[in-house]
């Protein structure tokens, strides 16, 4: 076995001096975030609308894809309820659930109905499908 | 290793950025913020087999990457990487971020030779602290068979009690005195625990 320190250029650069205030940088990279707003929701809803064909399909590996992405985008946002179900679904395709079974069901039906643009008014169907879940995630 | 503090600087304007995610819009988020960070050069790949064009014409400074892709094995590119023997890029930093990790994954992930992993949601601020931690990282290098990539201890207390340690830089006991702050368990939990949310 080598045990050994190689030259990492990465780590003279960042030991320059210059360059922009840490506050400027984290200011300008979360500006930068902010304009990824809106199409950010329309990619969570666009991978939401294609869970059903995935389950069609029997394409677990598909579904856990979507159910990642998805996780991945909403939490970058703070979109927790979305990020929340798609997390219990990646949770879910990582079990030996059927695709078909009403958990996973219940999951996409919920992701499809909190990715909508008027799921903020959606108040009835957003509180039914949630505490489906929790229902589900107690037994 | 310390927060970044705010009278810090940065300087990754000559930096030349590789990142490996799962979708377009992906590779937009984590574009934004790398952009934000001062970095001119940015190589965005959605294949492994992208990645690889792009390290075998060119040299790297850091390489971003998300274990899920959509075509391709990531852990299998950071393998061979790290095994291909061509520097500079061979020893290349990587920061590994991921959302849901599967069970299959959680060794994978720790075996896998990159240097930090970050789980989602990956915030500037996070993203930013890891990659400054870089400059500070003192873990050696490794190449064995099994392994390689940087020391996957980020804390050294020496052998077990009452055993002198089976490695060459292992201390004998006692240690001795603590010289530098040990990771809180908060910041050990961010690197390799995924953000879950109650519903």
């Amino acid at each position: 076995m080598r045990r050994f320190f190689p030259a990492v250029r990465l780590k003279e650069l960042l030991r320059d001096p210059g360059g922009i205030p840490v506050a400027v940088a984290l200011d300008q990279a979360t500006a930068n975030l902010e304009t990824l707003r809106e199409p950010a929701f329309e990619e969570v809803t666009r991978l939401a609308g294609q869970m059903f064909a995935a389950v069609s399909r029997g394409d677990r590996e598909g579904l856990y894809r979507l159910s990642n992405q998805i996780f991945g985008d909403a939490a970058a946002f703070g979109w927790k309820e979305i990020s929340g179900v798609a997390a219990g679904l990646c949770d879910l395709m990582d079990t030996d659930v059927s695709l078909n079974s009403a958990p996973v069901i219940l999951h996409i039906q919920a992701l499809q109905v909190l990715s909508q643009p008027e799921a903020d008014q959606n108040t009835a169907a957003r509180v039914e499908l949630l505490n489906g879940l929790r229902a589900i995630a107690r037994r | 290793m310390a927060k970044p503090s705010k009278d810090q600087t940065v300087n990754l304007a000559d930096a030349k950025v590789l990142l490996l995610e799962s979708s377009q819009h992906s590779l937009d988020v984590l574009s934004q913020i790398i952009f934000g960070f001062g970095v001119r050069e940015l190589f965005r790949c959605l294949t492994v087999e992208e990645a690889e064009r792009v390290l075998a014409r060119s040299s790297v400074d850091l390489i971003v990457l998300n274990p899920v892709l959509k075509e391709g094995d990531a852990f299998e590119f950071v393998h061979k990487l790290r095994r291909s023997k061509v520097e500079p890029n061979c020893y290349v930093p990587i920061i590994m971020i991921h959302g849901h990790v599967r069970r299959q994954d959680v060794a994978r992930m720790r075996d896998a030779g990159v240097n930090f992993v970050v789980a989602k949601p990956v915030t500037p601020h996070v993203l930013l602290q890891r990659t400054l931690w870089l400059a500070h990282d003192k873990r050696p290098f490794f190449e064995s068979e099994k392994y390689v990539g940087p020391d996957r201890r980020f804390k050294f207390e020496g052998p077990p009690a009452g055993t002198d340690g089976r490695r060459a830089g292992d201390l004998t006991t006692p240690i001795g005195e603590v010289v530098e702050p040990n990771l809180s368990e908060g910041e050990l939990e961010q690197m390799i625990k995924p953000q879950r949310v109650a519903l």
